[in-house]
């Protein structure tokens, strides 16, 4: 059968390679930070001659089973709170469905240049806020010393405080009841930016932490459940409808599998604080890479003057060469962080076995 | 570094990774074919997803005993 007569791609070792090293680095991020990882594939297979869609459903095909290998291995280290990932990951499914709605109403009405519009926007936006939150945030921890301080903001208290008869549960996460209700708009959010920009944990992980009044471990780690349940949900349905390039899939869960382990063991060896400064770099260099192609999508839809196939074709290159950038600066952040932390972990080790 | 070896991470080392090696063998073996089937879409989702789980399973497996027996291992203080 001829495979490019059906929109699926041949496969070079070139391709395979390149596949194998960004699930790798996606996965290390994603072990770390609970997610991030993954949104730099679907620009990165596009790029090889893939099509959107597909791209779309072979990233998400490999997204469910690489949270599930971290849910359960960030879990041994207790930073997983399962009955809240599940409880979340139900409202986030529907999120994932509507935010799909959204995007394929978008579609029909302003085509593929609006679609694209409307999703750098919304990275834009949301990564302003949230990135800018969560670094500031991490700033200040920094520079009180590097402590966390794991109790919960005045809205988590509010939202802890709140008793609603028939919803509570207990989350083993925030120590605190919590009813189910008020996990909804997150969850919800959490979908809808998963759908949009293939990362909900932007929204999640930090909802979690200010919101619900969750450690930053503990949110980072309990996102793989949502993750998992929001992937497999949308893998089912991309497989139904036929898009799923099992091949991309699969390469790229090869090498993700090695990345989120690492990421997982990185998690027991730094300071709390340091998701959040990941995952706010990461956000913030992100929103960089976005903002960029924004004019591209402006002049296609004739919003603005017309951009030039140069400046067009540099535009885009550039952001997706900051994208890249973004993730290998947070798996930079990391390793560096793992490596420190087993040293000083050792240092105790090494000084009993030879006292002198 | 230091190596991290005893006979049962060994045996799970090659068990897991041989699984492992054989899946994607077939997968890469029997490409068209799958891609084929695959691309029809409704019923043909459960390959992908079961794929999904398999790989999941044992790679996970692999990997997670990999960097196990290279001696990066979760911090226990």
């Amino acid at each position: 059968m001829d495979i490019t007569a059906i929109n699926f791609i041949d496969l070079n070792l070139t391709n395979i390679v390149f596949l194998l090293f960004v699930g790798f680095v996606g996965g290390l991020v994603s072990g770390f930070i609970g997610s991030g990882g993954a949104f730099v594939l679907t620009p990165a297979m596009m790029s090889m001659g893939v099509p959107g869609i597909v791209a779309v459903a072979s990233n998400m095909c490999h997204k469910f089973p690489k949270a599930l290998v971290g849910a359960i291995k960030r879990h041994k280290y207790g930073q997983v709170d399962v009955k809240l990932g599940l409880i979340l990951g139900v409202s986030a499914e529907v999120g994932v469905l509507y935010g799909a709605h959204i995007m394929e109403d978008i579609k029909k009405t302003w085509g593929d240049a609006g679609s694209n519009l409307y999703v750098s926007a919304i990275f834009v936006v949301v990564l302003a806020l949230v990135g800018g939150w969560v670094l500031l945030d991490a700033w200040k921890i920094h520079r009180s010393g590097g402590e966390e301080n794991d109790e919960p903001t005045r809205l988590a208290r509010w939202m802890q405080s709140l008793r609603i008869p028939g919803t509570m549960f207990y989350s083993d996460a925030a120590k605190a009841e919590i009813s189910w209700l008020v996990t909804i708009p997150i969850g919800i959010s959490t979908g809808l930016l998963a759908a949009t920009i293939a990362v909900g944990g932007f929204i999640g992980v930090p909802a979690m932490m200010y919101v619900l009044g969750v450690p930053s471990l503990m949110a980072s780690g309990t996102e793989l459940v949502i993750a998992f349940v929001m992937g497999l949900g949308g893998s089912i349905k991309y497989a139904w409808g036929g898009f799923v390039d099992i091949r991309l899939a699969m390469i790229i869960l090869a090498g993700s599998l090695f990345g989120i382990q690492l990421g997982a063991i990185g998690t027991t060896y730094v300071k709390p604080y340091l998701v959040k400064v990941v995952m706010g770099t990461i956000m913030i260099v992100v929103l960089f890479s976005r903002a960029l192609v924004i004019p591209v999508y402006l002049s296609k839809l004739g919003w603005i003057a017309a951009l030039s196939e140069t400046t067009i074709a540099v535009l885009k290159d550039t952001s997706l060469v900051v994208m890249v950038l973004a993730l290998l600066i947070g798996a930079g952040i990391i390793l560096r962080a793992v490596y420190s932390g087993m040293r000083a972990s050792r240092q105790p080790e090494l000084t009993e076995a030879d006292p002198v | 570094m230091t190596l991290n070896l005893s006979r049962p991470k060994l045996a799970r080392l090659v068990l897991f990774g041989t699984v492992t090696a054989l899946l994607y063998a077939a997968m890469f073996q029997f490409e068209s074919a799958l891609i084929g089937f695959t691309q029809h879409g409704h019923w043909s989702f459960v390959i992908p997803i079961a794929a999904a789980f398999a790989v999941s399973y044992f790679h996970g497996g692999f990997t997670s005993t990999f960097w196990d027996v290279l001696g990066i291992q979760a911090n226990k203080h």
